[in-house]
């Protein structure tokens, strides 16, 4: 058991990492993503495999998270492969490892495609490209079917969190490092230190629960109650962290730029997943059924 | 990522079930470390010269875990093989090596760890015992506290000043002491739950400088391999998963509308213990040999020490009141035991403060496992 990242996934970070860092301010998280190169890659060819599983999304998201990139369009897209172009999930990792080797590009072709549909007001165009041919004319999806894609849309929106939380405490501890107070630095008063380190720890634990979420996702065993669970302890994280980065900012935490943006971010988060007590409740809920 | 043991974990962790149910229940645990040390299956990262089968770290954590979810005293375990054993394997002499790590591994000897002192806490630099030479040996006086499982043991490994430098990091050396010789004296430390503590008075305690463990003066660097994998939370880790198996029990032989209301919670306790699980095996699969990054063990050891509390405190607020009076199922005794025993979770093995100034000035908080 180990929460290693294999190269490629290090390498997906590394591309959406750079993407976001040199991305206009306004950029939203799909023209993040859409600057790596990635989408042609992103509908599979017929009997071909997804090149991004539940955990690559989450990592994809993660980062996305850290810059606070509007993300409802890249969740968008992501759900609409889901339910339009899943195939072969569990060797989605081979896949994307084929993409690192090769640094491919991104050619016109699927890619416009799912960039045109993903930004709204496009259609399916018919006759389909080969590589949706073998798609069904439309998704049906019962129940079960259902509810895993609303959890795998959780996980990613979790993942989210997690980057916002990563982000609130890198800013905080890069402030907390510099500033002095009575002789020393406010990283070494404990009281700012601890609170810190205490967010870290919080943010750890739920992106480890995420992960291995995620991770089974992808190697065919259902997220189930641990999506809810997993995004419960993600967005709290993301409130503590965000609290945390205020307060270490001070007075200055309530109109400096990045951090009220931080803030706002963090904040918005349970609009759209539901609050971490109703997300425990919701898992516990379904924990529930499972017992008996 | 791989979420599950691998293959030889869970030999390994089939291995030592398969010891202990041929020991039927409740067996002595002197006699289980014995039948252990007999399959090679205590240190298993051991070189098999020394008893050992050559394995991993990672291959001793899953043992470890198998033997703290079987209610063996893991830090017996953990202190011996790992606390005083690990330290030899690195810095001894092939003398000591060839002397006391078969012994270990056999499971037929017990060490204990004497570092820290009632002044010094968790500052293990802020030690006074002292050794002070005497012709080709040591003479060593002073008082150590807070020791586990001291009575068990033969032979014990202790920090001591041997000399004042400008750096209080330096003039502390480690050395082997033998428990039942002249001059030792085991005290022990009431206390209000969990295994006692003791304290050992050194009272003029003759060494012979075949005792000495690596450098001379150098001790404190030593000190991240005797303490590296107690850090590391499986001790802490193992009362966790027990403890949230007594609070599932409880928690499903409630009534239906009282497991609506409190199933949130439960999952909360799963998720902690699952994420810090994951966190503690990381540690281990991560380290270089027999050494752990100091940060990643931080975290380890505080989700552990944490998930275990939240566990606790959950049962102590939620589920205990609930026990109806004259119920006395086992689940009920262990969560009294565990409420009581929860707060030092983050106070033995080194304070959670310790981890917290680790963790704040990490270089890229937050991506330590990324």
């Amino acid at each position: 058991m180990n929460l290693e990242l294999d190269a490629a996934q290090h390498q997906l970070i590394d591309a959406v990492a750079k993407s976001e860092a040199t991305a206009a301010s306004r950029a939203s998280g799909w023209d993040v993503f859409d600057a790596v190169g990635l989408t042609e890659f992103l509908v599979p060819e017929p009997g071909g495999h997804q090149l991004l599983g539940t955990l690559e999304w989450c990592l994809v998201l993660e980062e996305l998270g850290a810059g606070c990139r509007p993300h409802t369009l890249i969740r968008s897209v992501r759900t609409f492969l889901d339910v339009f172009a899943a195939d072969g999930r569990p060797t989605a990792p081979a896949a994307l490892r084929a993409w690192a080797d090769e640094h491919r590009t991104a050619p016109e072709s699927d890619d416009a495609l799912v960039r045109r549909t993903a930004r709204g007001g496009w259609r399916l165009p018919d006759p389909r490209p080969a590589s949706l041919a073998a798609l069904p004319g439309e998704a049906t999806l019962d129940a079960a079917a259902s509810r895993a894609v609303a959890d795998r849309e959780l996980l990613v929106l979790a993942a989210y969190a997690c980057g916002v939380a990563r982000r609130c405490l890198e800013v905080a501890q890069e402030r907390a490092g510099r500033r002095v107070v009575a002789g020393r630095r406010l990283l070494e008063h404990q009281g700012t230190g601890h609170r810190i380190a205490r967010g870290a720890v919080d943010l750890n634990l739920a992106r480890v629960g995420l992960w291995r979420a995620a991770q089974g996702e992808d190697e065919g065993e259902r997220a189930g109650y641990r999506a809810p669970a997993a995004a419960a302890a993600c967005v709290a994280a993301a409130l503590y962290c965000a609290h945390t980065v205020v307060q270490v900012f001070g007075a200055a935490g309530t109109s400096d730029p990045d951090v009220v943006r931080l803030f706002r971010t963090a904040g918005a988060l349970p609009t759209v997943s539901g609050s971490p007590r109703k997300l425990w409740r919701e898992a516990g809920e379904r924990r529930l059924a499972l017992l008996g | 990522m791989r979420r599950e043991l691998e293959p030889t974990q869970a030999s390994l962790v089939a291995s030592v079930n398969e010891v202990l149910d041929a020991l039927g229940p409740d067996p002595d645990c002197r006699k289980a470390f014995a039948a252990l040390g007999a399959e090679r299956l205590l240190a298993v990262h051991y070189p098999v010269e020394y008893g050992g089968r050559g394995l991993t770290l990672a291959h001793h954590a899953a043992v470890s875990e198998a033997l703290g979810l079987r209610g063996l005293p893991d830090v017996a375990h953990l202190i011996t093989v790992q606390g005083v054993g690990c330290p030899l394997l690195t810095f001894g002499t092939d003398a000591q090596r060839r002397r006391w790590l078969p012994e270990i591994a056999s499971g037929r000897l017990l060490a204990s760890l004497l570092l820290s002192e009632r002044e010094a806490g968790s500052d293990l630099t802020r030690i006074t015992t002292t050794a002070v030479p005497d012709g080709d040996g040591w003479r060593i006086s002073g008082r150590k506290t807070w020791s586990l499982l001291t009575p068990w043991s033969q032979i014990a490994l202790c920090s001591v000043r041997t000399g004042q430098d400008k750096s209080r990091y330096e003039g502390i050396s480690l050395f082997l002491i033998d428990l039942a010789g002249p001059g030792v004296s085991i005290e022990p430390v009431p206390r209000a739950a969990g295994e006692p503590y003791f304290t050992v008075t050194l009272d003029d305690v003759r060494v012979t400088a075949d005792a000495l463990v690596g450098e001379l003066h150098k001790g404190w660097a030593l000190l991240p391999t005797v303490i590296g994998f107690e850090r590391g939370g499986f001790d802490y880790l193992t009362r966790a998963q027990s403890w949230l198996a007594a609070a599932g029990a409880a928690f499903t032989a409630l009534p239906r509308v009282e497991r609506e209301g409190l199933a949130g919670d439960f999952v909360r306790g799963e998720f902690l213990v699952e994420s810090a699980r994951a966190l503690a095996y990381h540690v281990a699969d991560s380290a270089d040999g027999l050494e752990t990054d100091e940060v990643i063990t931080a975290y380890a050891k505080l989700a552990s020490g944490l998930a275990a509390q939240a566990v606790t405190r959950w049962a102590a607020e939620e589920l205990l009141p609930l026990a109806s009076p004259g119920e006395d199922y086992p689940c009920w005794a262990v969560l009294r035991a565990a409420v009581a025993e929860a707060p030092e979770l983050t106070v033995s093995g080194g304070a959670q403060e310790l981890q917290l100034d680790l963790i704040a000035g990490e270089l890229m908080i937050g991506r330590t496992f990324r």
